[in-house]
């Protein structure tokens, strides 16, 4: 038995945490952890929320109305309702700078995926090229974290594209505007196969579609966005309190870890931490360190960890994230056509395109409109807001939003590093990302095939409204320490475990050695199982 | 038995402040206009709603009255025809009710501006002057009282004034020297209630001011300070033209102008009143000072009251229906904690200013701003109501339900709806353009006047 710290109480923390836990390891995991704010009438649907709610503005658009989006913040078709603050909070040790990059935090308790649309695609053998290990290696993990959280799915066009798995449960009820575009899609399939290379089918998502394991199935009160009101939605927090059913488990939230205690061999023997509160840094010691707080903290600490064993700060390179492009639509059809309040809100349905390579290979996942806050659409439109207000009212049972994701490689370009803060101030993590020169050419055709897709399945793109988000909006973020087979000094061995210190073991999407354009979320989990089963 | 007072216009500003005074000592009868709000004037006090006009309904309550205190009266903006309907028509019929029932006394509350030499375009002031004649000659033993302008909280005259003195500038119609003696409602109120129980020698006419008498302009200068406006610019308008052209445009413009030549002819005479003859025990009291602390113009209490017009405008433009409570008392919540819903450039303060002026104004503003200025204030305004009503559970709907499952129908609407946005757009490309363009050229003129 070993005693193994973990730090993170994120996807790929928890995950470790709970197979570490089942192999009889003892297991301690550190985080910030803010905490979720309890459920409000779990029984209430989107539209009744709003009428049995004694303050309902407070509650979807927050006391001091900050999930308003007013004007200036174009092209964000949604904002994250007051219910998911907690997730994105900032914390004041964290000191940033950026450059071609807008970071996302999480100090949360079950991390980013807190606040999730729970799309879970393995990656494909190719995929996996650059990584240290094959897909039959990782396949295993898959099926034990689909176990864990329940994934949705269906046998359809896009199993070429994501490996069908065992243990996937029955898709959840389709919306019928997503029904009617699959439709449509089934009846040309040839098209889109032969002169668009282009495929669509139901979505993986990590929500129940039967009740399992004390959680229920989706009620369909269309609630996703500001939080499941009855766990159907898989988010980490759940599994780390399966993990607190373990004796051998303890959890130290409300602390903020700073860096490794490393001895004079580079071996790592603990970490150390600041509580949240306030109050003396304290060390806690382990037989093992994992990192899982997310690329751009764990790479924090690991940097600041080298800076403290050696005087000197490393550059980190290759920061990756999948470019996010946002492409709006209308299905015609559906115009004048009442929207369903009771649905699964978000996306149902994805699109593959493929490249000529793995690596040019796009996912796009396609959500239709159901229940959301209308505001931050209308004022998109381009058009009077009495004008937008009216065609949203009656076009709103049409509208959808393609989200169409780009893979990213390594590149020196981009990289994370510090930058020492004044005598007991802590430093600064400075952030620099540069797009590939042939982005905005990818960008141009996967949006154009996106296009006439979407005008195949009888749907418009409204001319001006398509939106590439900021590098960093995605929070898919990976690479800085990447997994190898061969041993540089600051990369991952295919066990996850660091070449520069001893004992160290880096679980979190900073092992990345490339970023494929699907959700990584499913992989990150995958693969924290994989290592705590191949290394401990 | 004839013990009774009956008081018209009893929920009117001075008859609030009047009928529990009276029903302090007699049974009061307190005539209401139909849809006026029912205040809680307590025991001893009968309410009648009732039109004026209709003496009909209200006779068998004069039959019980010794006396007749006349105060419900047309103010503020109103077409001419509607003062001399309501104040000069409205009297005669009154008295010839009283004389019908045996009403042995009358106090008729006039005003100092029917003592102005030219009323021609005051038509207020001479539907007064000819209210008084009625009154003169209809053989009651009468009272005439002719108060200067009646201040106090929630007062009438604060609407004309507060138009004048709001923003940066104040807009002093004229030389700004005529005088002014400001009389405070609660001081009214007790000379009248006086004058009522003594009735002092019949047939006479007292004229009721406050104890100070100030300039035009130092009224103005007070209430801009008031406002939050430091050392306020003062600019003077001539008066002649000004009441000449306002009373060309009122006939078709009144709802829109912020003035009428009628209030600005206010400005033109001294409105003071000789001492009055009979003598009263209780003296006014109440200084233009204490007046102007204790109308609660602070931002406050202004902005609460003109953020529901606001929010009622402005929701009325989105969604064509009133917001309910909530979306307004939210809406002022949120002016009061946001600070980017506050202030703006000067030309974001005249859209937001047109927009709730008028339903036309507020469609060209809205179309202006979609083109050319997105997060121009008033914009900022209506996102955060739309955010408001599709929260809210009796307004959500229209946001998010269609109009018309028919196509046919949907594309008839869309139609409409398209060619109003054009034409709105178009209408505004030759009116808040220009306002646009002035107030940009104005704002990079002025650092360097100032230089």
């Amino acid at each position: 038995m070993k005693r193994v710290i973990v730090v993170g109480s994120g996807a790929s923390g928890v995950h470790f945490a709970l197979s570490a836990l089942r192999k009889g390891h003892a297991v301690t995991v550190l985080d910030v952890g803010r905490g979720r704010p309890p459920a409000v009438l779990g029984d209430a649907g989107f539209t009744e929320l709003k009428q049995r709610l004694p303050d309902p503005a407070r509650y979807f658009l927050g006391e001091e109305y900050e999930a308003v989006l007013f004007p200036g913040a174009d092209h964000e078709y949604y904002g994250f309702p007051p219910s998911k603050t907690y997730v994105f909070s900032p914390e004041a040790r964290l000191r940033v700078e950026a450059r071609g990059f807008a970071p996302l935090f999480s100090f949360a308790q079950g991390g980013l995926a807190e606040a999730w649309t729970a799309g879970c695609y393995p990656l494909t053998a190719e995929e996996l090229q650059s990584f240290p290990f094959r897909y039959d290696e990782l396949a295993p993990h898959y099926e034990e974290v689909a176990r864990r959280i329940g994934v949705t799915g269906a046998k359809d066009d896009l199993s070429r594209f994501f490996p069908l798995q065992e243990n996937l449960l029955q898709p959840l009820r389709l919306d019928s505007h997503s029904e009617l575009l699959l439709a449509a899609y089934e009846r040309d399939k040839e098209y889109f196969a032969g002169r668009l290379r282009c495929f669509m089918g139901r979505s993986r998502v990590a929500v129940l579609s039967a009740d399992a394991g004390g959680r229920k199935a989706c009620t369909y009160t269309g609630r996703c966005l500001w939080g499941c009101p009855s766990g159907a939605l898989y988010t980490p927090s759940l599994t780390l309190e399966e993990c607190r059913r373990y004796p051998e488990f303890t959890y130290l939230s409300g602390h903020y870890v700073t860096h490794l205690n490393v001895d004079t061999a580079r071996r790592v023997i603990g970490v150390s931490a600041e509580p949240v509160g306030g109050g003396p840094s304290r060390s806690v010691g382990g037989d093992a360190v994992v990192l899982a707080a997310g690329t751009l903290c764990s790479t924090q600490i690991y940097a600041r960890s080298v800076q403290e064993a050696t005087g000197e700060i490393p550059t980190l390179r290759g920061l990756m994230d999948n470019r996010q492009v946002l492409v709006p639509f209308v299905t015609l059809r559906r115009i004048g056509v009442p929207y369903e309040p009771t649905s699964y809100q978000y996306h149902q349905l994805a699109l593959g395109i493929e490249g000529a390579t793995a690596a040019d290979y796009v996912h796009a996942q396609i959500t239709t409109l159901k229940t959301a806050l209308a505001h931050p659409i209308i004022q998109n439109v381009p058009a009077d807001l009495r004008t937008a207000t009216f065609l949203f009212r009656n076009v709103r049972g049409g509208l959808g939003l393609v989200n169409v994701n780009f893979a990213d490689h390594r590149r020196e370009t981009n990289f994370v590093t510090l930058r020492p803060g004044a005598t007991r101030e802590p430093p600064t993590l400075i952030i620099a990302y540069e797009p590939d020169p042939d982005e905005p050419a990818r960008i141009a055709r996967a949006v154009r095939t996106v296009r006439r897709a979407l005008w195949r399945l009888g749907a418009i793109v409204p001319p001006g409204m398509s939106h590439v988000r900021p590098m960093g909006a995605s929070v898919h973020y990976a690479g800085t320490l990447p997994m190898s087979t061969a041993r540089g000094t600051h990369t991952l061995s295919r066990m996850g475990s660091s070449n520069f210190f001893e004992n160290l073991y880096i679980v979190d999407g900073s092992g990345f050695p490339s970023l494929p354009a699907k959700n990584l979320t499913f992989t990150l989990m995958a693969n924290a199982v994989r290592v705590a089963h191949e290394a401990f | 038995m004839r013990d009774a007072i009956f008081v018209t216009g009893g929920s009117g500003f001075v008859g609030r402040h009047l009928v529990p005074l009276l029903a302090r000592s007699r049974r009061v009868f307190a005539l209401r206009r139909p849809g006026s709000p029912r205040s809680s004037a307590g025991a001893g006090v009968i309410s009648i709603e009732a039109d004026l006009a209709n003496t009909e309904l209200y006779a068998h309550a004069l039959a019980e009255c010794s006396m007749v205190v006349h105060l419900a009266a047309a103010t503020g903006k109103r077409p001419a025809t509607e003062y001399f309907r309501v104040n000069t028509e409205g009297t005669t019929r009154l008295l010839q009710a009283c004389r019908a029932a045996g009403v042995p006394r009358f106090l008729f509350m006039s005003t100092i501006a029917a003592t102005f030499p030219d009323r021609r375009h005051y038509p207020y002031a001479e539907s007064k002057a000819r209210a008084e004649n009625a009154v003169r000659e209809c053989g009651l033993d009468y009272l005439i009282v002719r108060p200067t302008v009646v201040l106090g909280p929630g007062a009438p005259a604060w609407t004309g004034l507060a138009a004048l003195a709001r923003g940066a500038v104040v807009v002093v119609p004229g030389e700004g020297r005529a005088l002014m003696q400001p009389i405070d409602v609660g001081d009214l109120v007790t000379a009248v209630d006086e004058l009522v129980e003594r009735f002092p020698s019949p047939d006479t006419i007292v004229e009721l001011g406050g104890p100070e008498q100030v300039t035009v302009e130092a009224l103005l200068r007070g209430i801009s300070r008031r406002r939050g406006g430091s050392a306020p610019r003062v600019v003077h308008l001539p008066l002649g033209p000004m009441i000449g052209v306002l009373a060309r445009l009122e006939p078709r413009l009144l709802r829109v102008l912020p003035v009428t030549a009628g209030q600005l002819s206010a400005f033109r005479y001294d409105t003071t009143a000789r001492p009055p003859r009979t003598g009263l025990a209780s003296a006014p009291a109440k200084g233009v000072e204490v007046m102007l602390d204790e109308a609660g113009l602070g931002r406050a209490r202004e902005t609460e009251a003109s953020l529901t017009q606001e929010c009622r405008a402005l929701t009325m433009h989105l969604v064509g229906h009133e917001p309910p409570p909530y979306v307004v008392d939210r809406y002022g919540d949120a002016h009061a904690r946001l600070t980017r819903l506050r202030g703006g450039s000067a030309f974001d303060r005249i859209l937001v200013k047109l927009a709730v002026r008028h339903p036309f104004l507020a469609r060209l503003a809205d179309a202006y701003t979609a083109v050319f200025a997105r997060r121009a204030l008033v914009r900022q305004k209506w996102v955060l109501l739309l955010a408001l009503l599709e929260t809210t559970g009796s307004t959500a709907g229209h946001l998010d339900r269609p109009d018309h499952r028919s196509p046919v129908r949907l594309a008839l609407s869309a139609l409409t709806v398209a060619a109003g946005s054009a034409v709105s757009f178009a209408f505004s490309l030759v009116t808040i353009l220009p306002l646009h363009a002035a107030c940009v050229a104005g704002a990079l003129i002025r650092p360097r006047l100032s230089r």
